[in-house]
This record gives structure tokens, sequence and C-alpha cells, in this order.
């Protein structure tokens, strides 16, 4: 079977699917995040992650698919009060919710199921669009690189 | 050797790199992000969040309050943001004058390189008849209450509103090459006047000399060098800010890394009983114009998000938000941009990355407490019947970092656009803000990097 994603493996996506549910546990004809199944489109965020970000980010999802259900939902409780906080705890703890809430937000919210059940259809007319000659750069007058 | 190296290809890069090329120089435009094309931008919200900006979609202030957004990718922010054309009025250009004591920070001097700029690029505004409701709601309200409001300016060709495009996709690159970024313009321009162009080539630092300055960084991976006799800075506030930096140069220069200011900005969205589609036809086609907003130091913008961005600016979680979220075609949105002092500074922290601390003054929150309290008036007054405002603020105009003055101690970019005692790094981008204007700052930029090309190209 094809994994979820090569950067998850089944530990980090079961920590991402608990503070996924907890966050958007599902309501009338939206689902749940794990519901959803929105782990998949974890790996187009994760490619563009940066080494020390995406380890950091397995390390807290490894933590929490060992936390109980009501825990995670406490912690995330405690990260929505954390704007109230001055001191560097406070940011540490802003930076987390920012982090956890961007990632489930953004997993949810790109599904085209979702898009479709709140009416997101934007687009653009291209159907006349003929794009401009391609320039490429004039070596002859752009000789002095030293790479 | 060139004669120019240009560091950024955003609004400044892009028209320094034409103006440049039409005088006959050499020039190297350097860009750390991937170059993308009307046919390839990345069409969904997810990936375009995290191939066009910096940090993958968002950067965090030290405390975490403020999300900054930068784009990474060839013709930088020019690729992302609404193409406003806003020229600055005689309170900004006049503070910048006081504070800075720069005799060209005048309307009068600044206004032929505006014209200049305005005279090679598409220009239109939106026929009302294209007003979206979301457009509708903001003037009807405005209108209601008595206060002023106008159309933008925006640089863009034809739209094909009346073919049904939504230009909210936009912001993720403009798939018809309707929008006049740099990409389209100035730097296909100079590309046919011989500019060269190097994408994915990340900055780190420049070493300078009396002749001629070198540009270490890495393309691909790979540790790369190039040298130009000068440099042009145009990686915007926190880029120029981080390069300077690491040269080494912020003993020299006190002032390096402050006074940046971002014109921090607050959405409300506002539930209606028939659906608003706001994110339908033509974006941003109004503003608020109105001399008391002015005079309180913020402004009004009839702007929306696409689903990810929604999600993450309304508050909570758990079923209330997939209760607010399920209304996506139910909002009316606006947004507060607030002109804020220049209280913060960039620094490196662990790694040389970029550290912004920046935190709102007391002036800055009355002024974000008196906009947030009229544009939840304003929407009572529409006939709402949910008003939800967003506590998290971000920043998309980040300014400052290497102030332009005449005083070296308190400035770091002199009158000539060429940093003090180093002639041969040039900037004229954000960066060199003294201050917050509280205008879109997209066309002064352009202006203020055409004056420099001028500048630069006396010697």
């Amino acid at each position: 079977m094809t994994p979820l994603s090569k950067h998850f493996g089944a530990t980090q996506i079961r920590g991402l699917n608990k503070v996924g549910d907890c966050l958007l546990p599902g309501r009338d004809d939206l689902a749940s995040f794990s519901q959803l199944g929105c782990a998949r489109h974890a790996d187009r965020i994760l490619d563009y992650m940066s080494a020390g970000d995406l380890a950091d980010l397995k390390m807290l999802l490894t933590l929490l698919s060992f936390f109980p259900g009501f825990l995670v939902g406490w912690l995330m409780g405690f990260l929505e009060l954390s704007s109230n906080w001055g001191t560097p705890i406070g940011a540490f703890l802003r930076f987390m919710r920012l982090g956890l809430r961007g990632l489930i937000m953004t997993l949810y919210y790109c599904d085209p199921q979702t898009n479709k059940i709140i009416g997101y259809d934007a687009k653009v007319y291209t159907a006349d669009f003929k794009p401009a000659p391609v320039v490429q750069a004039s070596v002859a007058r752009s000789p002095g690189a030293t790479t | 050797m060139f004669d120019f190296v240009i560091i950024g290809s955003g609004v400044s890069g892009g028209r320094m790199a034409y103006e440049l090329t039409s005088k006959g120089a050499k020039c190297l435009l350097l860009e750390a992000g991937r170059e993308f094309s009307a046919a390839t931008f990345p069409s969904q919200e997810i990936d375009y969040s995290t191939q066009l900006f910096w940090g993958g979609g968002l950067e965090v202030s030290t405390d975490g309050r403020l999300g900054f957004l930068r784009a990474r990718c060839l013709g930088g922010t020019s690729i992302v943001n609404q193409a406003l054309l806003d020229r600055f009025d005689d309170l900004a250009w006049n503070d910048w004058r006081a504070r800075s004591g720069v005799s060209f920070f005048d309307k009068a001097t600044m206004e032929p390189h505006y014209a200049a700029i305005e005279s090679k690029v598409k220009i239109s505004k939106i026929p009302s008849e294209y007003y979206n409701r979301n457009a509708q709601t903001f003037t009807k309200a405005c209108d209601k209450l008595g206060y002023e409001w106008d159309e933008l300016t925006r640089a863009q060709g034809d739209c094909k509103l009346d073919k049904g495009s939504d230009c909210i996709v936009c912001l993720g690159g403009c798939p018809r090459d309707s929008k006049q970024s740099s990409l389209v313009t100035t730097i296909r321009w100079a590309r046919e006047q011989g500019l060269k162009v190097e994408s994915e080539f990340e900055v780190h630092h420049v070493v300078y000399g009396k002749d001629s300055v070198r540009v270490v960084g890495k393309q691909r991976g790979q540790s790369t060098e190039v040298t130009g006799a000068r440099v042009v800075l145009a990686a915007g506030a926190l880029g120029n800010t981080a390069i300077l930096l690491r040269s080494g140069l912020g003993k020299r220069l006190p002032a390096l890394g402050a006074n940046f200011s971002c014109h921090p900005q607050y959405m409300t969205y506002a539930m209606f009983d028939e659906p608003i589609d706001a994110h339908k036809g033509a974006f941003q086609a109004v503003a608020s114009h109105d001399p008391r907003m002015r005079r309180s130091g913020f402004k009004l913008e009839n702007v929306y998000a696409p689903p990810i961005g929604t999600a993450m600016l309304i508050p909570g979680y758990g079923a209330n938000h997939h209760r607010l979220m399920r209304k996506y075609r139910y909002y009316a949105s606006m947004e507060v941009a607030v002109r804020d002092e220049p209280a913060g500074r960039i620094s490196l922290g662990s790694g040389d990355k970029i550290k912004v601390d920046k935190k709102l003054t007391v002036q800055d929150r009355e002024r974000t407490r008196q906009g947030l309290g009229l544009v939840a008036e304003l929407f009572r007054g529409a006939g709402s019947r949910e008003v939800v405002s967003c506590t998290q603020a971000f920043g998309l105009h980040l300014m400052g970092g290497c102030a332009m003055g005449t005083d070296s101690s308190v400035s770091v970019v002199a009158p000539d656009f060429r940093v003090h005692e180093h002639p041969n790094l040039i900037a004229a981008d954000s960066s060199i803000f003294p201050e917050a204007p509280g205008i879109n700052p997209s066309f002064t930029i352009m202006a203020l990097s055409q004056r420099a090309s001028q500048e630069v190209s006396k010697q």
C-alpha cells in the first residue's frame, strides 16, 4: 500500500489526525479531519519545509500521538489562550498554535470536497490567452559571471 | 564582471533592471525563488502558499503576534499583490521629509517618476458594473454612514471579467498575464535588452570592495559567487537588512535594522442572510478614501481571502469554526490597515536567520481599535447579522531596516540611494522607507527605483 506521506510515518499521521479531529471534528455535511483523509495532502506542505522545522514538527506530532484525546483537546484550548500571554513562553505557545493550526486548516481547506461544500469555485478565464514568447537571457551581453 | 548585480526581482529589482539595461548597463538579476509563468503558477492555495512565499507561506514576529507574507519567486511581491498604483499624498511625503531630511521626498518632485511608470503599463479601474457584492456592500456601508471611498487604480490589462474571471485566483499569480507584475513588464523588457536572470539563487552576504562587490550565496544548494561593479539591493526590508547584517555592516551603520513597520492588517468578516460571494469576480475594486480615517492613521480595504486564509483568520476551532466556515459564501469582508509607528527592529538570530521584533505601540493599538470599531459599525449599518473580528494581525507591506536619510547615525541609505560610506551598494525598495506611509507602497517603490536608476547612472 502506498504510504500517505513520504515524510510522516504512521505515528506522526496518528498525531496529525488527533490534532486535526480536535480542531476540525466535523459538523453537518463537513466531515472530520481524519474522515476526510486530509493527511494525504501533507507532502504538499512538507516538501517545502526546512529540515529543522520538519524535524520539530515530527517530534511534536510523535509526542501528541501518545496523548489521550482529551489531553490533546485541553492543549489546543490552552494554546488558544496564548494570545493573552506576554512572556517568552507565550511567544512559544503562539508559535506552536500557529504552526499546528496552519497545518490542519491548510490540509482540510485545500480538499476539493471541502471547497465544494463551502462553495469556493474561483477560476480565471484563459481560453483566449496566448502567452508572450519567452525571452531568453542574452549571454552575449552578460558575460561577466564569475561563478 | 557585471555593471550591476541586482538582488531581488520585485517591483524595485525589476524596475532597476529595466532602467539600467535601457541605459546600456550589463546587469544580472538574482532571485531566491523559482521562475514561474502564467501557465505554471500553482493554481491551488496550498501550493502557491508553500511555493511562492518565504517560510512556506508565513513568517512570524519574535513574539508570535504578527504574521508576515513575503513573496519568493521571480517577480517577487508583484506576482502575489493586487497591482495597486497608489500615489503618496502630501501627508506621507511631508512626514518622510521631516523624519529623514531628504528634500526630494515631495509630491511635485516625485510626480514625473510616477508618470513615467504609468506611461508604460496597462492601467485600469474596475467599472462599477463589475463590482462584486463585497464591493457593493463596502460602498453602500460607507455611503450610509457618510465615509468617503474611491475606486482603486490597478496595473492590469484585460481580466475578462465579462467571461467570469475571479481575480482572487491571482493572489497566487495571474494565469492570463493581465496583472502587470515585474515578470511580465520590467523583467521581460530588460531581458529583451540583455538582462541575465538567475533564479533559485539565495544571497547570503556581500563582500564590499572599492571597485567591485562580490555577492556570495547558494544556487540550488551549490555555493556560488558573482561579481558586479555595483550591487543593487532589492530584496525588501527583511532581505536587504539581513544581507547587510551578514556582511558585517551592522557596526558601521548603527541604524541598520531599525525603523521597521508593516501596516498591520486585521480582517473582519460580516455574515449576511444572502450569499455575498466575495471570492467571485473583480477583487479589491475600492478602498476607503476618507480624510478622517487618514488623520486617524488607518484605512479600510475591501478584500477577501481564499478558504485556507479565511480558516486561519477566523478565530476559534471545533464545531463553531465549521459553522462559520460553512457560511464562506455569505461573508462580506473589510480589512483595517494601520499606519504603524516604525518601532520594529530586524536582526539576525541563530544560524543567521532573520528575526523581526515588532510590537504594536500604544498609538498603533489605538488606531487598530478605532478602525475595527468603525468596521463593525459599517457592517452593522449594512445589515450584517454576525460580525467576526479576527485577532491574528499580519503585515504585507514590510518596510524599513535600511531607512534613507541625511544623517548616517540614524539612517542607512543616503539621498543618492547609496548606502552610507558604501557607494557601490544601492537600494531603492521598501527597505529605505523612513516610516510607514499608510498608503500602498508598490507604486512609490517603482518611482523611487526609477529615480535611483537615474542617480546611479550619473557616474
